[in-house]
C-alpha cells in the first residue's frame, strides 16, 4: 500500500506538515517535527532508491489521470538517486540545525524557519520526482520562495540584500524556464518529459525548439549557479543562516543539476545537443568556472564565501562531465552531485561549527582555533581534503572518473584544467587550515570549547561517509552507471 | 628546545619507539636472506577502478626499505635525546612514524596509485614537520614553499601516471616496465614523461624546484635528516631508476634526465659556497647530490645502475650522520653559524669523530664507501662518450663535496676554540650513537664488501636495461680514474681553504637572489591574490542592477547563438490572422498605450514616473486581451498592474528610496530594445507553425463526462493539473506568511539605519 504511493508520500508529507510547523509553539517542538518529518522521508527516499536500483521505472499518476494529459510521477534511479541525496542531507541537517538556529535566529521566528525548511525539502522532492516539466516549475517555485526567506534569516542585515539579490536573479531564471517551457508546449502540446522526449525528435529542425532549449538552459544554469549566472550564490551562502548553507549548499545546485540532466539527456537527447555547440558550451563556461571561481576562492577572506565560491568551481566540474555528453563523463557528474553533497555539507557544518563558538565565519578570528577545537578542525581538514580530491576520500572518486573521460575524449587540455583546480583546491583549503592551526591564538586570550555535540555527530558523519564513499565506491559508482543507461540519449 | 619552560614539562621518553622500525628492519635482512626477491603481495580495494593495493618489493624496493627502517631506528633514537625537552615531542613521533609506513608503501607499492597516495602522504608530513616550529613565521612561509611545490608536482605527478598507465593499459609499474620500447611511439608519450619529470623534479629537488628543500631547513633536525636528505627527497630519484629499464633508450629520457641532473649538481653546488648556515650548506650540497642521482640515471649503459645504486647508499649513510651533527652543534652551542663554530673537537670529541667519518666517505676518499660509489661512478660516466662535459661539470660539483666535507669536519671541530663555547659540553648518548654508527656501518662496506653486495647487486639488476647483467664491484681500473680522484681533491682543498674568499666574491652576487626561483615564486604567490581581487572587483562586485545585465545579455547571446546554429531563416509573417481587421481600431489603441509606455521608460528621471509608465505598457496588454476573446484574462492583468503601482509608490515612499533614478540609461535601453527584438522574431517563428491541439482537444472532450465539469479551464485547474494549483497556492500563502516577520524585523531594524 505504501510502497505504490512513495513518491507521492515524499511529497505530500512535507507539504502538510510545514503549515502544521509554522503553528507550533516554541522552539523544541517544531523541530522535532521537522526532524521527524525528514526522517520519515529519508527512509522512504531509501525505498524509493531500492525499488528502482535494478534500472526499472516506476510510473505514478496523479488523480488517476493517464499521462500525457495528467501529471506523471514518473521515478528512476536518477530521481531516486537526487531524491536520496536531498532527504539524506535535509534528516543529517535538521540535527544540526537544533543549536546553530537556536543562537542565530530569533526566537519566534523559529517555527517559520522549520516550516519554511520542510517546505524547501518538499520543493526539492517534487523537483526531482515529477515527470512533468510544468509541474517541475512550480516545485521549484516553491523550493526558490523558502530558500530565499531561509536565507533572508541569517543574522546579519546583509542577509536580507542577499535574499533580495537572490530573489530577483532566481526569479529571472524562473522566468526563462517557463518561457522555454511554453514555447516546446506550443511546439509539441506536451509537458510530460517522456512524452516530450518521444515527440521532439519530429521538430528538432524547428527555430522554435532551438529557442526554447537556450530559455530552459538559461533558466537552469542560473538555479545552478553556471558560471558567470552564478552571480547571486556566493552572498547568499554567506548570510545565510549556517543550518541553511549547509542544506543548500548540498541540495539545491544539485537538484537544479539533476534537471539539466534531464532536460539534455532525456527531454533533448544528444541527437539534438550534438548539432548545437551545446557541449562546448559546458565544457567552455566549466573550464572557466573551474578556473575563475577557484581564483575567488583563494581571495576571499570569510570562510562561508570561500567555501561558496568553491561550490561554483564544483559546479565547473559536474559540467564538463555534462558537456563531455559521453557515459564515463556524465557517470562522473552524477557522481560528483553525491560526492560534493558530502563534502560540502561536511565542510560547512564544520565552519558552522566555528561560526557558533566564536560568532563570526572570518578567516581571520579562526587564529589558533584548530588547536581548542579538534574535533571541528579535523572534520575540516577531512572534508578539505576530500574537496581537493584526495585518494581515500569521495572527491576522489569523482575526479578520478572525470579525468578519465577528459582522457577518453583525448582533452588534455581540460584534464590538466581538473588537476590545476585540485592545486587551486589546496591553495584555499590550506590558507583555512593555516589560520585555524598555525597561527597563534588571538592576543585577547580567549579560548573556545568544542562544538557542542548535536554539531559534532551530524558533521563526523558526513565526514565519515566522504571517507567511506571513497574507499568502497561500488554503490555510488554503480548508482551513476545505471543512471546513464536510464537516463537515455547518451552514446554508450 | 631551549624553551625556559621546557624544563618542567620534559616530556615522555620516546625512545622505546625506535624499537619498531629496529624490528622491522631485522625482519627485512633476516627475510633477504632467506626469501629471494622479488616479493608480490596483492589485495583488493576498489574493483570498479580496478585499485589494489598491490605491492612488489625487488632489489630496489629492499635498498630503500632498509634506509628507511635502519636510518629511521637512528633518527628515533636521536630525536629521544633532541626533543626531550620539547612538550610536542608527541606530536614529533606521530609525524615521524606516520611518514615511515608512507614511505614503506610508496617503495614497495606496485600499482601506480598507491605509490601516488603514499607520495603524497610523504609531502603532507614534510609540510606539518618543516612548519613544526609553527610560531615562527619562517618555518610557515617554508612549510607553505614546501606544500605547494610538493603537491603541485604531486598532482603533475598523477596526470603522468594516469597517461601512462592509459598509454600502457595497465596500472601496474611491473607492466610499464616489461611493456618497456613497446610505448615508445604513442604520441601520448612526451606529454606522460613530462607531467612524470615534474612530479619527480618537485620531489627531488631538481633545477628549477630546488629552493624549497634549503628553506625546508626550518624543521627539526631530525626531520631534516630522515625526510630531506635520506629518504623522502629521494622518492623522485626512486620513481624515475624505477622506470628507467622502460624508456632508458628514449633520447627525450636520457637527455632531459642528463640536462637537467647537470645543471641542478653544479648550481646547487655553487650555492652551497654562499651560506653561512652549516645546515644549509648541508641540504645544498644534498640537491647536489640528487642532482648527480639524476644524471647517472639518465646516463645510458649498464654500470651506471649500479653507480646509481651505490652512490644512493653512500650519500644516506653520510649525508644522515652529518646532519645528525649538525644538529648536535646547534643542540650544543645554539648556533649553525659557521662564522663562529671553530675547535669544537675538545669539547665534543665522539661528534667530532662521526664528522671525520662520515666526512671521509663524503669527500671520496680511499678507504670508505664513498670511495667506491665514486668509482663505479666513473666507470659509468667513462663509458658514454657524450659524457665529456657533463663530467667536467662533476669534476667541480666532487670537489665542491670535498670542501663541503672539509668544512663540516675540520673547519668546525679543528683550529682555536672559540672562548664562547666553553661551557659546551658533549651531547647525550643518544645524540652520539646514532651519527658514530651510521658513519662506521658505512666504513665497513669497504672492508667487508660481502654483506653489502648482495642487496647493492640485486638493487643494481633491478633498474638495469638488461636481463643478464651481472654487476659487481670489481675494484676499479688504476689509470685515469684515479687522477681524476686525485685532481678533484686538490681542487677540494683549494676550495676549502679558499673559501671565506670565495664566499665573499659570491656574495657580492645579490642578483642570484632576485632572479632565483624562490623569488619567483615568491611574487607568484603574493600575485594570486591581487589577480583574483581584480577579478572580483570586475565580476563580483555586489551590484544587483549589473548582475540582471549579465543574466540578459547571456540569455540573449545563447539563444541567438541557437538561432544560428540552425541555418538563420527569417519567419515569415504568419498566415492567418483570425479577422484582425474587424478590431483594428481597439488593437491599434492597445499598441499605442504599449508603445507609448516603452518609449516613455527610459526617458524617466523619477522613480515614479518610471513605474507609471511601464504599468501603462501593463495596461496596454490588458486592453490587448480584453479584445483578442479573454476579458478575464484582461481584468487579472488590470488587478495586477494596479495592485503592483500602488504596492511599489508605498514601498518607496514608506522606506524612503531615493526618488531620482540614476540608472546607465542608454546601455539598458539597448539591452531591453534587443531584448524586445528577440521575443518579437520568437514570436513570429512560433506562429509560423501550426499548434498542436492534442490537449486543449482531449480536455474539452473529457472534461464533462470524466471529471463533471462544465468549466474547462476550471476543471483543468482544480483536477487534471490540482497538483500544479495546490502548489502555486501554497507559494502565495506562504509568501505572505514568509513577508510578515521580515516586514517586522526591517521596521525595528529601519528606525535604527
Amino acid at each position: 500500500m505504501i510502497e505504490s504511493h512513495i513518491s507521492l508520500l515524499l511529497v505530500v508529507i512535507p507539504l502538510l506538515a510545514a503549515p502544521v510547523t509554522a503553528l507550533l509553539p516554541g522552539v523544541r517542538l517544531p523541530w522535532l517535527t521537522a526532524l521527524l518529518v525528514s526522517w520519515v522521508c529519508f527512509a522512504l527516499a531509501i525505498w524509493q532508491f531500492a525499488l528502482v536500483m535494478d534500472g526499472s521505472v516506476i510510473s505514478y499518476e496523479l488523480g488517476g489521470w493517464a499521462p500525457p494529459w495528467g501529471i506523471e510521477y514518473r521515478i528512476d534511479i536518477v530521481n531516486a538517486f537526487v531524491a536520496l541525496i536531498v532527504a539524506g542531507m535535509a534528516a543529517i541537517t535538521l540535527p544540526y540545525a537544533l543549536r546553530s538556529v537556536e543562537q542565530e535566529i530569533p526566537k519566534h521566528q523559529i517555527p517559520l524557519f522549520y516550516s519554511m525548511f520542510l517546505l524547501c525539502m518538499d520543493g526539492l522532492l517534487g523537483i526531482t520526482l515529477t515527470g512533468d516539466i510544468f509541474n517541475l516549475f512550480v516545485f521549484l517555485e516553491i523550493s526558490s520562495l523558502s530558500s530565499y526567506t531561509l536565507i533572508s534569516m541569517g543574522r546579519q542585515r546583509r542577509a536580507l540584500t542577499a535574499a533580495y539579490q537572490y530573489l530577483i536573479m532566481g526569479t529571472i531564471g524562473a522566468t526563462f524556464l517557463l518561457i522555454g517551457i511554453g514555447l516546446i508546449y506550443a511546439e509539441t502540446g506536451t509537458l510530460n518529459m517522456a512524452d516530450l522526449s518521444n515527440r521532439l525528435p519530429a521538430v528538432f529542425s524547428h527555430h522554435t525548439v532551438h529557442t526554447a532549449f537556450a530559455f530552459i538552459v538559461v533558466g537552469v544554469a542560473l538555479k545552478l549557479a553556471m558560471f558567470p549566472l552564478h552571480l547571486w550564490l556566493p552572498n547568499a551562502y554567506t548570510y545565510a543562516p549556517s543550518a541553511i548553507t549547509v542544506f543548500l549548499a548540498a541540495t539545491a545546485t544539485k537538484v537544479a543539476v539533476y534537471v539539466m540532466l534531464r532536460v539534455v539527456f532525456t527531454v533533448f537527447s544528444t541527437g539534438f545537443t550534438s548539432d548545437t555547440p551545446t557541449d562546448d558550451m559546458f565544457l567552455l563556461l566549466g573550464v572557466l568556472g573551474v578556473l575563475v571561481a577557484s581564483f575567488y576562492a583563494i581571495y576571499q577572506g570569510d570562510a562561508k564565501r570561500l567555501l561558496a565560491y568553491s561550490s561554483v568551481a564544483q559546479i565547473g566540474y559536474i559540467l564538463l562531465g555534462i558537456g563531455f555528453a559521453s557515459a564515463l563523463g556524465v557517470t562522473a557528474a552524477v557522481v560528483h552531485i553525491f560526492n560534493h553533497a558530502l563534502m560540502k555539507g561536511a565542510l560547512f557544518m564544520a565552519v558552522g561549527a566555528l561560526v557558533y563558538r566564536i560568532g563570526s565565519s572570518h578567516i581571520t578570528q579562526f587564529s589558533g582555533v584548530g588547536r581548542q577545537m579538534p574535533w571541528t578542525f579535523g572534520a575540516l581538514v577531512l572534508g578539505g581534503l576530500s574537496l581537493i580530491g584526495v585518494p581515500g576520500t569521495a572527491g576522489f572518486i569523482s575526479k578520478w572518473y572525470l579525468v578519465l573521460a577528459a582522457i577518453e575524449q583525448q582533452a588534455w587540455l581540460i584534464a590538466a584544467v581538473i588537476l590545476v583546480g585540485s592545486l587551486l583546491a589546496v591553495v584555499y583549503v590550506w590558507k583555512m587550515v593555516e589560520v585555524l592551526y598555525f597561527r597563534p591564538a588571538s592576543d585577547t586570550g580567549e579560548t573556545y570549547r568544542e562544538a557542542p555535540l548535536s554539531l559534532l555527530v551530524p558533521t563526523w558523519l558526513l565526514v565519515i561517509a566522504n571517507i567511506y564513499f571513497g574507499l568502497n565506491a561500488d554503490l555510488t559508482v554503480g548508482a551513476a552507471t545505471t543512471a546513464v543507461q536510464v537516463l537515455g540519449g547518451i552514446p554508450q | 628546545m631551549r624553551d625556559e619552560h621546557a624544563a618542567e614539562h620534559a616530556g615522555k621518553d620516546w625512545l622505546w619507539l625506535a624499537v619498531l622500525p629496529l624490528i622491522l628492519f631485522g625482519y627485512l635482512l633476516w627475510e633477504i636472506s632467506r626469501t629471494p626477491l622479488p616479493w608480490q603481495f596483492q589485495l583488493e580495494w576498489v574493483p570498479s577502478l580496478e585499485l589494489g593495493i598491490d605491492l612488489y618489493v625487488d632489489g630496489l624496493s629492499a635498498q630503500f626499505l632498509l634506509l628507511i627502517t635502519g636510518i629511521g631506528t637512528m633518527v628515533l633514537v636521536y630525536a629521544s635525546g633532541y626533543m626531550a625537552h620539547d612538550r610536542q615531542a608527541g606530536r614529533f613521533y606521530k609525524l615521524l612514524l606516520l611518514f615511515m609506513v608512507a614511505m614503506i608503501g610508496a617503495v614497495s607499492a606496485d600499482h601506480m596509485l598507491v605509490l601516488f597516495l603514499c607520495w603524497e602522504l610523504t609531502s603532507l608530513v614534510s609540510f606539518f614537520l618543516v612548519g613544526f616550529k609553527y610560531t615562527d613565521e619562517q618555518a610557515r612561509a617554508s612549510a607553505r614553499t614546501a606544500l605547494f611545490i610538493t603537491m603541485g608536482g604531486g598532482l603533475a605527478l598523477l596526470g603522468g601516471l594516469i597517461l601512462l598507465s592509459q598509454i600502457a593499459g595497465t596500472w601496474s609499474l611491473q607492466g610499464v616496465i616489461a611493456a618497456g620500447a613497446g610505448l615508445h611511439d604513442d604520441p601520448r608519450l612526451p606529454a606522460a614523461l613530462t607531467l612524470l619529470f615534474i612530479g619527480c623534479f618537485t620531489k627531488s629537488a631538481q633545477f628549477p624546484f630546488h629552493f624549497w628543500l634549503p628553506n625546508a631547513m626550518t624543521a627539526p633536525t631530525p626531520a631534516s635528516a630522515y625526510l630531506h636528505s635520506a629518504t623522502m627527497v629521494k622518492l623522485g630519484v626512486y620513481l624515475l631508476a624505477r622506470l628507467d629499464p622502460a624508456f632508458n633508450e628514449l633520447l627525450f629520457w636520457e637527455i632531459t634526465l642528463i640536462a637537467v641532473g647537470t645543471i641542478t649538481a653544479t648550481w646547487a653546488a655553487v650555492l652551497a659556497l654562499r651560506e653561512r648556515d652549516l645546515k644549509r650548506i648541508l641540504a645544498r650540497s644534498t640537491v647536489s647530490a640528487l642532482g648527480t642521482l639524476v644524471l647517472l640515471i639518465g646516463l645510458p649503459g649498464e654500470s651506471s645502475s649500479l653507480a646509481v645504486v651505490a652512490f644512493l647508499y653512500a650519500h644516506a649513510l653520510y649525508k644522515a650522520p652529518l646532519f645528525f651533527v649538525a644538529g648536535s652543534i646547534d643542540h650544543a652551542t645554539g648556533t649553525r653559524s659557521i662564522d663562529h663554530l671553530r675547535g669544537l673537537r675538545r669539547q665534543m670529541p665522539f661528534t667530532a669523530a662521526a664528522a671525520m667519518i662520515a666526512s671521509l666517505s663524503m669527500a671520496g676518499l680511499p678507504l670508505s664507501f664513498g670511495y667506491v660509489a665514486k668509482s663505479v661512478a666513473s666507470v659509468a660516466k667513462a663509458e658514454s662518450e657524450l659524457m665529456a662535459l657533463a663530467g667536467y661539470g662533476l669534476l667541480l660539483v666532487n670537489a665542491i663535496a670535498v670542501a663541503v666535507a672539509a668544512v663540516a669536519a675540520i673547519r668546525v671541530f679543528w683550529g682555536p676554540a672559540n672562548q664562547a663555547f666553553d661551557q659546551v659540553r658533549e651531547v647525550s648518548w643518544r645524540m652520539v650513537l646514532p651519527p658514530l654508527l651510521i658513519a662506521i656501518i658505512a666504513l665497513e662496506f669497504e672492508f667487508i664488501p660481502t654483506f653489502a653486495d648482495p642487496v647493492l647487486v640485486d638493487a643494481a639488476r633491478a633498474i638495469s636495461t638488461s636481463n643478464s647483467f651481472t654487476p659487481s664491484f670489481a675494484e676499479p681500473q688504476a689509470g685515469t680514474m684515479i687522477t681524476v680522484a686525485e685532481i678533484t681533491l686538490l681542487i677540494g682543498v683549494l676550495l676549502f681553504v679558499f673559501w671565506e674568499r670565495l664566499h665573499r666574491f659570491l656574495e657580492r652576487f645579490s642578483i642570484l637572489e632576485r632572479f632565483s626561483c624562490a623569488g619567483f615564486f615568491d611574487r607568484l604567490l603574493k600575485g594570486l591574490p591581487r589577480l583574483a581581487a581584480w577579478h572580483t572587483r570586475l565580476l563580483q562586485h555586489g551590484r544587483l542592477d549589473s548582475y540582471m545585465r549579465v543574466t540578459l545579455l547571456a540569455m540573449l547571446g545563447i539563444a541567438s547563438g541557437a538561432w544560428l546554429v540552425i541555418e538563420p531563416g527569417w519567419p515569415g509573417m504568419p498566415g492567418d490572422l483570425g479577422g484582425w481587421r474587424d478590431q483594428a481600431w481597439s488593437l491599434g489603441a492597445a499598441a499605442v498605450l504599449i508603445m507609448a509606455g516603452a518609449l516613455a521608460a527610459p526617458f524617466m528621471h523619477n522613480r515614479m514616473a518610471l513605474l507609471m509608465s511601464i504599468g501603462l505598457v501593463g495596461y496596454g496588454s490588458a486592453v490587448l486581451f480584453l479584445f483578442a476573446g479573454a476579458p478575464d484574462v484582461a481584468f487579472t492583468q488590470f488587478m495586477v498592474e494596479t495592485v503592483l503601482v500602488v504596492v511599489a509608490v508605498t514601498v518607496l515612499t514608506r522606506y524612503g528610496v531615493p526618488i531620482r533614478y540614476t540608472e546607465p540609461r542608454v546601455r539598458n535601453a539597448l539591452i531591453a530594445v534587443a531584448a524586445g527584438a528577440g521575443t518579437f522574431i520568437l514570436l513570429l517563428q512560433m506562429f509560423s507553425l501550426p499548434a498542436d491541439l492534442g490537449m486543449p482537444l482531449w480536455f474539452a472532450e473529457k472534461s464533462l463526462p470524466e471529471a463533471y465539469g462544465q468549466n474547462v479551464v476550471n476543471v483543468i485547474l482544480v483536477d487534471f493539473r490540482a497538483l500544479d494549483t495546490f502548489g502555486e497556492i501554497v507559494v502565495v500563502a506562504f509568501s505572505a506568511i514568509a513577508a510578515w516577520p521580515l516586514l517586522r524585523r526591517k521596521r525595528k531594524h529601519g528606525s535604527n539605519g
